[in-house]
């Protein structure tokens, strides 16, 4: 099948009526500018707003006020009607400063950081109605599961808890990727919630491999079989595109295995390719690579097993995907002789 | 000729949030806009690539096992025997494939490993810069029978570490040059490096790869002028040339290259992204330098802090305007 870019043809085909409305988009690179711009600009802006308040007790509670003074100016740009993208762009960062300053009163009034965190969730999940840039949804979540995390490791000494936290928001942000929801623009909290899993992993425990190396059974195992009902679910997705059945099949196999082979970081690496094949999207597919050599190097700097077996995993690894891509090849030539 | 109106992921993406198109059907919308046979080649090629990927890495993590009981003889020959094949395989397939190049270039990191063990094995107590320019000088035949630009680009790395590593370790540390003169040598190397690619590209030769290498190379050169430029604004005769001179020069070389660089993207046909780049660099430096002149002019008060603010927002909000109808221009 080849791509449709012919507006007309793709909306006769999803058999909607067009109305004439084209996205503006701005490209890119010209949206980071802006962004920059955005957060130096809002950074000098609230920093002699704090410093006034905030500087003059030992308290946080005093910036209780330049938060509300922050956040009313940010919605009052963000309410006028002809404000083009920079001062949008800005707001939405003031907004956000706003959030934070909020967010540390909280935790310092209470002295709690999961009050804290549970501030940060709420804040989040508010804002997401009304901020839909990826620029600020993207940090907000970053900031607020970064607490979570804290809050996890330091208020409790289950660490497994992390890795379960984890799975669990990266399989709603895979959910929110691949079924978006009507009315709000989600791209930018979905996307933290799917990235931040592997990074994280990569430093938490190693599911199966552990338990190779110290035979004993490990709850980071649990987690990683929330990651393989995720690869699990994108493999049924993705039926959409492999109309071949045993193909399919032995795909759902290899995710499987893999899931019991390979460590939870490299494991949700290899979610993050499946992701870009399902949404067809280029940069997926260059995190997904970086993602991959991300993992394979906090790989080797792990202590808890020996070099020896961590080799032999990824051998294992590797071959399977190896084996794979030549049932794949194989299909593909027997497709265009038909 | 009638333009044809084109739709984008983001459009179906604003159907979905309109209620257009339900959620559930969103992939099979996006769908539509992909190129299937292209992504089902890039699918088998990305899983082969994590396959060799990881067993490439299951062999460096076996060696690595047992490295400290390797003989050193068995170093040299495992690290040699890897460079012969990889070379080797590249000569047979023909320079001009793909495979061969990929090949080609693997060889030329392989020498560095090698060159890397010579200096562990016998511990020649040389300094550091020599690893890396021997390891340039080396492979500079390689480098050019590949006609590749990554190999290319690789090659200035190693070159630039050479370089950085022998103005720290030789001139600074003889006290003939300040150590602030390393960025602004580095920058001009980049720069000639830019000015050559670019030259390559005029001529189509092959060797200047294709549009990536550009901003690549644009992002690393405007990178080190717009640092020296704006650190000039807040430290005193860095380079140790006297006061006018240390200011001066990182300057002029940061509007030299600004200029060239505009007037080369933006005639006869716009390069946006070269564009931006540029001018998110002057945006910084304009944005150091008022901050430096209002800071010291309010006599360094927390409210010079709100103008500065508000300064900074009209030169990003410019330059944002500026980009944005430039942007418009050229779509139309």
């Amino acid at each position: 099948m080849v791509s449709l870019t012919n507006r007309q043809k793709v909306f006769t085909q999803l058999g909607i009526v067009d109305d004439g409305i084209q996205y503006a988009e701005i490209a890119w690179y010209i949206e980071i500018l802006i962004t920059i711009g955005a957060w130096f600009s809002a950074l000098a802006l609230t920093v002699p707003v704090i410093a006034i308040f905030g500087l003059s007790s030992d308290s946080a509670k005093e910036l209780l006020v330049p938060a509300v003074v922050v956040v009313v100016a940010a919605f009052f740009i963000l309410r006028q009607s002809t404000i083009g993208p920079f001062l949008r762009q800005f707001a939405a960062t003031l907004a956000l400063a706003g959030e934070g300053l909020f967010v540390i009163v909280m935790g310092d009034l209470t002295h709690s950081l999961e009050i804290a965190a549970t501030a940060a969730v709420v804040l989040t999940l508010v804002s997401l109605s009304f901020l839909p840039q990826v620029s600020i949804q993207f940090p907000a979540t970053v900031a607020t599961m970064g607490l979570i995390i804290l809050a996890i490791v330091f208020d409790s000494d289950s660490v497994w808890l992390v890795d379960f936290t984890l799975a669990f928001s990266m399989a709603f942000g895979v959910y929110l990727l691949l079924q978006p929801p009507r009315r709000f623009d989600v791209r930018g909290f979905a996307t933290a919630l799917v990235l931040i899993a592997p990074i994280v992993l990569g430093f938490g425990e190693l599911g199966l491999a552990r338990e190779l190396g110290e035979y004993t059974w490990y709850p980071g195992w649990a987690a990683q079989s929330v990651l393989v009902l995720i690869a699990l679910w994108l493999v049924w997705r993705l039926r959409l595109f492999i109309h071949d059945r045993r193909m399919q099949l032995l795909l759902a196999a290899a995710v499987i295995l893999l899931g019991a082979i390979i460590p939870a970081g490299l494991y949700s690496a290899v979610v993050l390719l499946l992701i870009a094949y399902s949404l067809g999207s280029m940069p997926w597919a260059v995190i997904s690579g970086l993602a991959v050599c991300y993992a394979v190097t906090r790989l080797y700097y792990m202590l808890g097993i020996s070099l020896l077996l961590k080799s032999f995993l990824l051998a294992g690894a590797g071959l399977i995907c190896i084996g794979l891509w030549f049932f794949a090849e194989r299909a593909a030539r027997v497709g265009e002789k038909l | 000729m009638i333009k044809e109106e084109r739709i984008t992921v983001s459009d179906i993406h604003r159907l979905v949030i309109k209620g257009q198109i339900s959620s559930a059907h969103y992939l099979a919308a996006r769908a539509l806009l992909r190129d299937e046979h292209e992504w089902r080649n890039r699918a088998r090629l990305s899983l082969l690539a994590l396959g060799v990927g990881q067993v490439v890495a299951a062999l460096i993590f076996f060696f690595a096992f047992n490295w400290a009981e390797f003989p050193d003889i068995g170093k040299f020959a495992v690290i040699e025997l890897a460079i012969i094949i990889l070379s080797g395989s590249a000569w047979f397939k023909g320079l001009d494939h793909p495979l061969s190049q990929a090949l080609g270039i693997s060889a030329f990191v392989a020498l560095g490993v090698l060159l890397a063990v010579i200096g562990q094995v016998y511990q020649t107590g040389a300094d550091l810069w020599t690893l890396f320019a021997v390891w340039a000088g080396l492979s500079l035949p390689v480098v050019f029978a590949l006609r590749n630009a990554i190999a290319w680009l690789i090659w200035l790395t190693v070159s630039l570490i050479a370089a950085t590593l022998y103005t720290e370790q030789v001139w600074v540390l003889s006290g003939r040059i300040a150590s602030g003169m390393v960025p602004i040598i580095l920058a001009v190397i980049i720069t000639l490096a830019f000015t050559i690619r670019e030259g390559l590209s005029k001529a189509y030769f092959r060797e200047a790869g294709p549009s990536w290498i550009r901003y690549i190379l644009l992002a690393a050169m405007l990178g080190f002028w717009t640092l020296m430029a704006s650190v000039t604004m807040f430290q005193k005769d860095i380079l140790a040339l006297g006061e006018i001179l240390s200011i001066f020069i990182p300057i002029a070389g940061f509007i030299l290259v600004c200029s060239g660089v505009l007037k080369l993207t933006l005639f006869p046909a716009y390069d946006m992204l070269s564009v931006t780049m540029v001018f998110l660099a002057i945006s910084i430096f304009l944005s150091f330098v008022a901050g430096r002149l209002l800071f010291v002019t309010l006599d360094e008060e927390f409210s010079s802090l709100f103008l500065i603010g508000i300064v900074t927002m009209t030169i990003f909000g410019g330059m944002a305007v500026i980009l944005l109808r430039l942007s418009q221009a050229r779509r139309e």
